[in-house]
């Protein structure tokens, strides 16, 4: 079974109750769930080794590169995640592509700095209640942040990966400042 | 940021202080001033001549954005000619002296011509020799040079990446990159050569271009900003993306047939919705 990232974020939001215990940092890991965009992976990839790592289930922060439909294994270990307190940051291909009739390049990140990086394959994601619209291309929300108990759920809909292949050291220090926020 | 125009583009005929009394008209904060461009700026002005152009620029209202010439295009610091090489270097040493006594910090240099004769690798060697050179000399007088690119023209570091490995072969702090985002016009993307350079940008010049024109689309043309194919958000939002917030300067070719005070007015007006993002 996969799931949409609505349904999803309807059993993510009772995960957190299930769990209450205390929780540490253990450091990121880069999950492929069925990564649509292999020079997403790739691009993770090369950055981890900026990261502290960690096992997925210890993870502080997982990260997964571009996907569709998430199954049913996976959705329980973003839930995991969520419930002791971790980060998860979803590059998801769920979305409407965006279609610009006079081309922008640059996505607005809010949060967790305020930086300008180029979008990549981007589609727009439309925020549920509840959602906080942390950056958008053209107008248009491509990133949102959402609490899940004491968890926290980053979607991405402009791909993140293939720029750190680039270079862009802004998608470096936001990735960086993901970890410390 | 602050916005400029330079000097070359007040009409032939005019006097000094009629330009800048008409730049300053316009809302702009500097003025641009060109070495061997106009009758009040030439290799043979004395120190004593600068000091009275600063007068009257200060006069007007207005300050110095940085020192230009237009001499490199025959006296090139790529140039074989051991004469025409120290021409060269000395033309962009007084624009370091002059620099300094017209109280600004940057100048710009067409660094490198790429001729039938003088090829791409020989070109490239020479040029980064004598920029490392010049580069010490801009240092004690704390300016930077910036290296404008006229990719076409040049027929030399045509793309960004290039152009920041030309910079980091050169490796010296006090050089780095007078950006023209007019001035690319096949050859890219000025807000990618933004994001590329951005650190290494000392200045910005501004024009717009309209690419492939002509009968038979061989051309591209200058014309005002706005009127041309650049992406102006885009650019803004890359100049921001490389935290660049220093001067902005109107480098264009006259193309006003008739009023041509009015490209002053319209292209400041321009150049104030470009700085404040209203595109």
């Amino acid at each position: 079974m996969r799931h949409s990232r609505r349904s999803f974020l309807g059993a993510a939001a009772v995960a957190p109750l299930l769990t209450g215990r205390d929780w540490r940092p253990f450091g990121s890991k880069i999950l492929d769930l069925g990564c649509v965009l292999p020079e997403s992976l790739a691009g993770f990839k090369q950055q981890a080794g900026d990261l502290p790592p960690a096992d997925t289930d210890a993870a502080e922060v997982l990260i997964i590169p571009r996907v569709g439909p998430i199954a049913h294994d996976g959705l329980l270990t973003i839930e995991r995640c969520l419930a002791r307190g971790g980060t998860v940051l979803l590059e998801s291909g769920l979305g409407v592509p965006i279609h610009q009739a006079a081309y922008f390049p640059y996505v607005d990140y809010m949060w967790p700095i305020k930086v300008k990086i180029r979008e990549f394959a981007p589609v727009g994601l439309e925020p549920a209640p509840g959602d906080q619209i942390i950056g958008a291309l053209a107008g248009t929300p491509v990133a949102l942040r959402r609490r899940v108990g004491q968890g926290t759920l980053v979607t991405l809909g402009s791909a993140l990966g293939p720029i750190f292949l680039a270079g862009d050291p802004d998608a470096r220090r936001w990735l960086g400042m993901l970890h410390t926020s | 940021m602050k916005k400029a125009f330079g000097d070359n583009l007040i009409p032939d005929g005019w006097s000094l202080e009629k330009g800048l009394d008409l730049i300053k008209k316009t809302g702009c904060d500097g003025v641009e001033l060109w070495l061997g461009a106009k009758p009040w700026f030439q290799m043979t002005t004395t120190d004593a001549g600068i000091q009275e152009l600063l007068r009257k620029v200060r006069d007007a209202g207005l300050v110095v954005s940085d020192v230009c010439n237009t001499l490199d295009w025959d006296e090139n610091l790529s140039a074989r000619d051991p004469k025409v090489q120290a021409a060269a270097i000395r033309h962009v040493e007084r624009q370091i002296e002059t620099a300094r006594m017209l109280d600004t910090d940057a100048i710009l240099v067409v660094a490198g011509l790429v001729t039938e004769e003088i090829p791409y690798n020989e070109v490239y060697a020479r040029t980064k020799e004598k920029l490392q050179r010049l580069g010490e000399t801009a240092a004690q007088a704390k300016v930077k040079i910036g290296c404008e690119n006229c990719c076409s023209e040049q027929h030399f570091l045509i793309s960004p990446r290039e152009f920041w490995q030309f910079l980091n072969d050169v490796n010296h702090p006090h050089v780095g990159l007078h950006m023209d985002v007019g001035n690319i016009h096949d050859t890219g993307f000025p807000e990618q050569w933004i994001e590329i350079n951005g650190p290494r940008i000392t200045r910005v010049h501004v024009k717009d271009v309209l690419r492939h024109r002509g009968r038979c689309g061989q051309e591209s043309v200058y014309t005002n900003l706005f009127l041309g194919n650049n992406n102006w958000p885009a650019i803004r939002a890359a100049l921001d993306k490389a935290h660049y917030d220093g001067w902005i300067i109107a480098e264009m070719e006259a193309v006003y047939k008739y009023a041509p005070d009015q490209q002053f007015y319209d292209t400041a007006a321009a150049m104030d919705r470009f700085i404040n993002g209203r595109m």
